[in-house]
């Protein structure tokens, strides 16, 4: 079972990497199906997504992508989610857990395979040295080929909403919600969509820390099956960081939606 | 740029001290966690043991930095969001121990 949870891991870290969905969603999924409870299940996801987070965070941080102001902001509300919701996914039998998991692999499924870019334009009166995350503020700028654009937070009341359910998410399901902040952050906060991937990269090991935290307390993580799972989501994260400059990451979000209506129904029925 | 928000941008020092930690602790984990698949009986289980404790510490270690310097440079209002999200952390321990 071992070598199957550091297979798996490194695989569904690769595609998840790809696709920018995050692998838990798909190791998660992957585990249950193999026979595994979604309570044992869960911690593993998340320690996937912790390992992909830590991973991918120095390239992250030397490309200057990372709103770490942004990211804390929003995670207040995420790791409130993700401690409740793991405080409570202890108490929920297994089928609802099932479900559950199938739910979410299904919106992923509809918010991945429909997102779109946003663009900022840049100005002329700005230089490298302002890229960035503001001193004292939520916005910042960032470098394109064009230059250096500066972008403003809104809807901030709708975000912090939203992510309070992105964090339940990884508290029940072991899924790091990826998949819903990165789309809260580009396509309602007007956040431009490469510092949107980063940011929740830096958001997704936080809130996944916390859920560990309490499932650590609760006896659920196995140290054994908890490493190869690290081992695999580090090995899956840098492996799906040098492939992404090679595939186009539109198609293979698509893909990977695909795939996770599939899943979806897969764990209705077997459930 | 918006004249509407406060303050210079942050130095370039920070992130690559982030990143010089992040890489250690990744580093870390990595071997802990390929000892913790090939070392029978109680080494094994330590060193995965220590492979999920570095995973697990380095995003809240990542903010307790984060809010250490945020308080050095006078960014009260996001030096006390670190400390709010540590303590809101701390409080779920609690209440799952």
């Amino acid at each position: 079972m071992t070598a199957f949870i550091l297979g798996a891991a490194a695989v569904t870290s690769t595609i998840g990497v790809l696709g920018g969905l995050g692998g838990a969603m798909l190791l998660v999924p992957a585990l249950v199906l193999a026979g595994m409870p979604v309570s044992e299940a869960a911690p593993l996801g998340l320690l996937t997504a912790a390992a992909g987070s830590v991973a991918a965070g120095p390239r992250h941080l030397t490309e200057r992508l990372v709103n770490h102001r942004l990211g804390l902001t929003i995670e207040l509300a995420a790791t409130t989610g993700a401690v409740g919701g793991a405080l409570v996914s202890g108490l929920v039998p297994e089928r609802p857990l099932v479900l559950v998991l199938a739910g979410v692999a299904l919106a992923a499924a509809l918010v991945g395979g429909g997102r779109k870019v946003v663009r900022n334009p840049a100005q002329p009166d700005l230089g490298p040295e302002h890229v960035g995350e503001r001193v004292g503020a939520l916005g910042g700028a960032y470098m394109t080929r064009f230059g250096v654009a500066p972008y403003n937070v809104k809807r901030v009341p709708a975000g912090l909403a939203l992510v309070t359910l992105s964090g339940v998410v990884a508290g029940i399901a072991g899924a790091s919600g990826g998949f819903i902040k990165t789309p809260v952050l580009s396509e309602l906060m007007n956040i431009p969509t490469r510092v949107a991937a980063a940011t929740t990269t830096f958001t997704i090991g936080i809130t996944s820390s916390a859920a560990l935290v309490i499932f650590a307390l609760q006896g659920r993580l196995d140290t054994r099956t908890g490493a190869a799972a690290v081992l695999g989501g580090l090995l899956g994260a840098l492996t799906g960081a040098r492939l992404q400059a090679h595939l186009s990451a539109i198609k293979v979000r698509r893909a990977l939606s695909v795939v996770l209506v599939v899943v979806a129904v897969v764990l209705v029925v077997s459930s | 740029m918006k004249r509407d928000t406060p303050g210079p941008f942050p130095s370039r020092f920070i992130g690559r001290r982030q990143a010089v930690g992040l890489t250690i602790l990744a580093t870390g984990a990595t071997l802990a966690a390929a000892v913790a698949m090939v070392a029978p009986g109680t080494a094994g289980i330590w060193a995965g043991a220590v492979a999920v404790g570095l995973t697990m510490a380095a995003p809240l270690l990542r903010v307790g930095w984060l809010t250490v310097r945020w308080l050095q440079e006078g960014d009260l209002r996001f030096a006390a969001a670190g400390a709010a999200l540590l303590a809101i952390i701390t409080l779920g321990a609690i209440l799952a121990a």
